[in-house]
């Protein structure tokens, strides 16, 4: 956990380096730092699952899947709360990053809730299967995000911070694949559980990234306020 | 064999459909009612003339923003990027600079109706 909370904490910084971005308001300036945040969570998820270390923390890796759809969710949802006029970038006519971001979001609804134990034996023939589709479907997630929050350019604006974030995105399934080739697959059957540990570490790691998403929103507001 | 197959069909049917969506997609933006929109000039007046109405100079022809903008099929799927690079991109621009400046980020600060002078 204190590794995804350095690495979420280090993205929003990174998000900062290129100067005075402009602020958008409090609470605008949250949502955004909730989908950034959500994003990382994925990334993180991506290459931490194949390494061996993740092998007695699958309980956790779930629920971690949970809170970035969940953040994702609060940062969608929060937006057409706040600014009812985003409903237009959802319509078909809608720029195609934007339609990516959505696609994001339904594709991570869809890989967290059909990952839980009694819906991945429904919609998965067997665990090879589920392994499968859910790599897949992850591709399709870092690949879409990526798109949405590049192609929006609002948190990402210089060119150099554009090309290292999308460095990082295409190393996240690299990484993975790496981590697989190396240590091999996980095992077919879940680890120890740690039921009641995976579960306060993911509520834990979920309040802490929302504290960290208002001191986002808090540090731009400030630091741009006499803009 | 038979995953060759499925990437030599699957390939060109999913850039066919790209392309498809593609041009679906500038008819419907082409065609979809503009969103309301205000403008005032007053908030406008450090700015010159004509980095707004090109026309002027370029002698695109008279008349308003949007009789080209967006009933001029050769242009009108571009409008909102035109826009928003033109209103969004200054704002973006003064207040990095930390000058005053319009709205930059949320929709509903431009997109209302129009009743400002």
């Amino acid at each position: 956990m204190p590794a995804l909370i350095a690495f979420a904490g280090f993205v929003l910084a990174f998000t900062l380096a290129a100067g005075a971005l402009p602020a958008a308001g409090f609470w605008w300036d949250l949502l955004a730092a909730l989908g950034l945040c959500s994003a990382t969570v994925v990334a993180f998820l991506g290459w931490d699952s194949e390494s061996p270390a993740a092998q007695p923390r699958l309980r956790l890796h779930r629920n971690l899947g949970f809170v970035a759809a969940g953040l994702a969710t609060g940062h969608a949802f929060g937006y057409l709360i706040i600014d009812s006029t985003v409903l237009e970038y959802l319509m078909p006519a809608a720029p195609a990053y934007m339609l990516a971001g959505l696609v994001a979001w339904v594709v991570l609804i869809g890989i967290t809730f059909t990952s839980a134990p009694g819906s991945r034996k429904r919609y998965y023939k067997g665990f090879p299967t589920f392994r499968r589709w859910h790599r897949g479907l992850f591709l399709i997630l870092v690949v879409t995000a990526g798109w949405h929050i590049l192609g929006t350019g609002f948190s990402l604006e210089a060119p150099w911070q554009q090309g290292l974030a999308a460095a990082v995105l295409c190393a996240v399934p690299v990484l993975a694949y790496w981590h697989r080739r190396r240590y091999g697959t996980l095992p077919l059957t879940p680890g120890p559980p740690h039921a009641a540990k995976a579960d306060a570490g993911a509520v834990l790691s979920c309040l802490t990234l929302v504290v960290l998403s208002a001191a986002y929103a808090t540090v731009k507001l400030l630091v741009c306020s006499g803009c | 064999m038979q995953r060759l197959l499925i990437i030599l069909i699957g390939v060109p049917v999913l850039i066919g459909a790209t392309w498809l969506a593609h041009l679906g997609q500038l008819e419907l933006r082409s065609n979809r009612p503009m969103l309301a929109v205000t403008f005032a000039h007053a908030d406008h007046t450090t700015v010159s003339c004509v980095v707004c109405h090109h026309n002027f100079i370029d002698r695109t022809g008279p008349g308003l923003c949007f009789d080209c903008h967006k009933n001029d099929p050769s242009v009108n799927a571009l409008i909102e990027d035109q826009f928003h690079d033109l209103c969004r991109g200054c704002h973006v621009e003064r207040q990095s600079a930390g000058e005053e400046a319009g709205p930059t980020r949320r929709c509903d600060s431009c997109h209302t109706a129009d009743d400002a002078p």
